[in-house]
């Protein structure tokens, strides 16, 4: 037996309407006629369809156009465009820089300002307000910085090898392939006497495992290492070479106040993980890939990942 | 990347050769640059502005070349030029003079102490017998807009001036006065302003009413006067109308002001040194003498010359390569860096011209060895080192549960860390204020303004964005959510959370309590109070009242699960009942 609020209700006014597709009640309109709540009446006609067959009921989609809270943000304030975004300076501000040191005779702060471990320095007022800001990292090289500070606080150096694989976060326009997060895939060997060779054939290995084996490397520049490099591999299908990576060699100025020895070298790679996943299967846009607009049949339906196939 | 757009014929004349465009790229490759584009001015207003608007425009090809963001001495067609010319062993690196006038003939800029609260640095100097042609015109105001966007920050750190010698007279005053008592005929305009009116009139000017905000609520504006009383420029908004630059210019005065004393003048050396090749005496800068507030005087450009010594063995071991000390002073040269071997043949100097402040270490030098040897000449080797790995006890074991919530039927969702305040509070039944949440100071968009404190939302979001799915839909996540921790040096922390999802025409409490009592059994955690785990009824502002309980284990709470409550339902959108369950796994680790 059947009850709840507005089903007697409910069924006394279907009643008087003709049977077959073109008669029946508007749920919105029959609520409001019937003084009954939106969702009670919903209610209802579910509790009705799980008997059977006493009603049908078809969901009918009503559209709204209504200005988000962002709308309105943007009706007020203008859109993102026009508002003026300041923040990182145009060649990228390290996020290890972020980070101060009582370690070695001069912090990161001296290194800035006035040079340091062999170095000129950038020659500017360095703060240590401003370095520590808070911001979501723009690169795993953050993290990987911290690691490579803890190795440094050991009694003894170790060579280690570290990786991490995980999230990024950048304040940019967003389109169709770029997202305000993502994630990132950071290599780092920290060894004596490592070589740009030695780099270079890490990479090499690497990208191999991955299914990538034609590379050519390319003089770069980062903030933070030096020399630098970015991994390019050609790309069968679309017919040209297409930037796989980035890499280099940790610079002295970020390593030394850490308290690393001075013949340590620290060799490193990223790359991002969409990038090569969305080349990989031909996906155009990358909101198929991360977030909450996945596809699931595009879950359920992938195949394995086998790379080395 | 600052990308400098040349045009290809005026290029391939500079470089005495024409390339086709794979070997141009392929020139820029081996050198660091990359050969983003070819285009013209017509392909660039037919893709902004579509066909019709492009009728007319210019035919002629151009390269879009990006340059590294430290070799400020590639920022222009003339500077790429001759870094390449030098890479190729076809001319050797100009050498750089500055001429210093005799006493009482050279020009002078005088500081005064009122610039000090609001532009406090300038340095200037003189361009003699200089010839313009229409694309050597072109040439020097893009290096000084390239200039200003990168290495002066958008002119916050540095601002520059130039103007025409012959219309004005020093001695030049830079000096800081109020707005109101600033008045003269900007740049292109036909009457004169105040500076006040000047800040109303730029408003809405698309390219400078960004820079406004340098100056304007100071109650002193920066300001150069010649010995007349001639507005040359108020830095870093605008020119003067009076000293403009054109074709027949003989004579430029370049001043830089600024916040940053070195930025300042290693803009000042970079235009000076690439445009000095167009003076009658090519490559020979005239000096200022600038006089600061205190007395002092300082003669600009400083175009220092800085030698270092570095040792071949060094270069070969950081490379891995093994050339002799020659072989190497042969590369740096030609990187622009003149080197030769001295001692005993086991050292080598190298000379750092002014156009090289990006080289700051022995790294920066050893990086252009390897770039002349060419990176994809050194043979690749493999560290000998030797270590034994470990995965994080953290990712370990989420990958181990993730591998089995998958196998209880549940599919795993990716999503956003970053989610707007309403997803972790007004939808949840809650206040934003009590959930210690991680605020972005400028988010983009009103989809980014906190950490996620949970991964709730992103799961009944996958839900709604996948509607047409057939039921019922049993989703999981295991991430990290973020909180406030004012114990951490970044004053927040990350802590892996697991939820799970079952949204179907029945709620399946059952279900997700299943699920509870998996994971458990996973992590070896019986079901007892003392030992174990064990659930306890609670409420809860997301969940259905009286569907609620908290789960303790390890001594502490680790979670909830529950029916939601129709309220969050709706708020997200969503039609049928969901229950879920969130548990950090931190304390099973």
């Amino acid at each position: 037996m059947v009850t709840g609020p507005g089903i007697p209700l409910l069924l006394q006014r279907l009643e008087r309407e003709p049977p077959g597709p073109g008669g029946g009640l508007c749920s919105l309109e029959a609520a409001a006629a019937l003084g009954l709540d939106h969702q009670t009446l919903v209610g209802a006609v579910k509790s009705l369809q799980a008997l059977g067959e006493v009603i049908e009921a078809e969901a009918r989609a009503a559209t709204r156009w209504e200005l988000s809270a962002e709308g309105a943000e943007v009706l007020r304030d203008g859109s993102p465009e026009v508002r003026l975004f300041r923040s990182l300076p145009a060649d990228g501000l390290p996020q290890s820089d972020a980070m101060v040191s009582r370690r070695g005779p001069q912090g990161w702060g001296g290194v800035h300002s006035q040079g340091g471990y062999g170095s000129q320095g950038y020659k500017y007022e360095w703060k240590v307000e401003e370095a520590r800001k808070n911001l979501l990292r723009t690169h795993t090289t953050s993290a990987s910085a911290r690691a490579l500070y803890h190795l440094a606080c050991q009694d003894k150096f170790t060579p280690v090898k570290y990786f991490s694989i995980d999230r990024v976060f950048r304040n940019e326009s967003l389109d169709a392939t770029h997202l305000a997060e993502f994630h990132q895939v950071e290599g780092v060997v920290a060894d004596r006497g490592l070589t740009l060779g030695h780099l270079m054939g890490t990479l090499r290995q690497f990208f191999t495992k991955l299914g990538i084996t034609k590379l050519r490397f390319k003089p770069a520049y980062n903030p933070y290492t030096e020399p630098s490099m970015e991994v390019f591999s050609y790309h069968e299908g679309l017919k040209k070479w297409v930037e796989v990576g980035n890499s280099g060699v940790f610079r002295p100025e970020m390593l030394l106040p850490m308290g690393l020895p001075e013949n340590v070298s620290v060799i490193a790679w990223g790359l991002s993980l969409e990038r090569p996943t969305m080349i990989k299967y031909g996906i155009n846009n990358i909101r198929e890939l991360v977030g909450h607009r996945v596809n699931l049949q595009m879950v359920y339906d992938s195949p394995l990942c086998r790379l080395d196939v | 990347m600052p990308t400098v757009s040349v045009r290809r014929d005026l290029l391939f004349r500079a470089l005495g050769r024409s390339y086709t465009d794979e070997e141009f790229d392929e020139l820029c490759f081996e050198f660091g640059l990359e050969l983003d584009d070819v285009t013209s001015e017509k392909d660039i207003i037919s893709k902004e502005k579509g066909e019709g608007k492009a009728e007319g425009a210019s035919d002629i090809v151009l390269y879009k070349i990006d340059v590294p963001a430290n070799r400020y001495d590639l920022l222009c067609l003339e500077g790429l030029v001759r870094g390449l010319q030098v890479f190729k062993e076809r001319i050797n690196l100009p050498r750089y003079e500055k001429i210093i006038p005799a006493k009482g003939e050279g020009q002078r800029l005088i500081i005064t102490e009122e610039t000090a609260k609001v532009r406090p640095h300038a340095v200037a100097a003189v361009l003699r017998n200089i010839t313009f042609t229409k694309e050597r015109y072109d040439s020097f105001i893009d290096l000084q807009e390239k200039l200003h966007q990168n290495i002066c920050r958008r002119r916050a750190l540095v601002a520059i001036g130039t103007h025409d010698l012959d219309t004005i007279a020093g001695p030049f005053t830079f000096t800081a006065k109020a707005p109101p008592e600033i008045k003269f005929k900007p740049l292109n305009q036909s009457q004169e302003y105040t500076a006040s009116q000047m800040m109303d009139l730029y408003r809405t000017d698309s390219h400078l009413r960004h820079y406004l905000h340098l100056i304007e609520n100071k109650p002193l504006y920066p300001v150069i006067y010649d010995n007349n009383g001639v507005v040359l420029s108020m830095p870093p908004i605008i020119n003067g109308d009076h000293s403009k630059i054109s074709l027949n210019t003989r004579n430029v005065f370049v001043e830089c002001t600024g916040t940053d004393m070195t930025k300042a003048k290693i803009v000042l050396d970079t235009i000076v040194t690439m445009f000095s090749e167009y003076c009658e005496k090519p490559f020979t800068v005239e000096a200022v003498e600038v006089i600061l507030p205190n007395g002092k005087t300082h003669i600009y450009p400083e175009l220092a010359y800085r030698k270092e010594k570095v040792k071949p063995e060094l270069i070969n071991k950081k490379i891995g390569i093994s050339e002799t000390p020659s072989s190497l002073a042969k590369l740096l040269t030609r990187m622009c860096l003149k080197s030769h071997v001295i001692g005993n043949g086991n050292n080598i100097e190298i000379e750092i011209p002014p156009t090289r402040a990006d080289i700051i270490h022995a790294c920066d030098i050893v990086e252009d060895a390897a770039i002349a040897y060419g990176y994809n000449n050194i043979q690749m080797t493999i560290p000998k080192t030797y270590t034994i790995a470990n995965q994080l006890p953290l990712n370990k074991l989420t990958e181990l549960l993730r591998l089995d919530l998958a196998a209880a039927g549940f599919t795993e969702a990716l999503t956003f860390a970053l989610c707007s305040q309403e997803d972790i509070a007004d939808k949840l039944g809650t206040d934003i204020s009590t959930t210690k949440a991680v605020h972005v100071a400028n988010p983009k968009t009103a989809e980014f303004q906190v950490a996620r404190t949970t991964l709730l939302p992103g799961l009944l979001k996958t839900i709604a964005a996948n509607r047409k799915m057939p039921l019922p839909l049993k989703l999981f996540e295991i991430s990290d959510i973020v909180v406030k921790d004012p114990s951490k040096d970044v004053g927040a922390r990350n802590y892996r959370h697991l939820c799970a999802i079952y949204y179907n025409k029945s709620p399946g409490f059952e279900i997700i309590h299943g699920l509870l009592d998996r994971v458990m059994q996973l992590l070896e955690v019986p079901p007892s109070e003392e030992n174990g785990y064990v659930i306890k009824a609670t409420e809860g502002s997301a969940f259905f009242p009286g569907r609620c309980a908290e789960i303790f284990a390890k001594g502490q709470s680790v979670g909830k699960l529950g029916v939601l409550h129709p309220d969050v339902i709706t708020k997200f959108e969503l039609t049928m009942p969901c229950s879920a369950l969130e548990i950090s796994i931190e304390p099973f680790l």
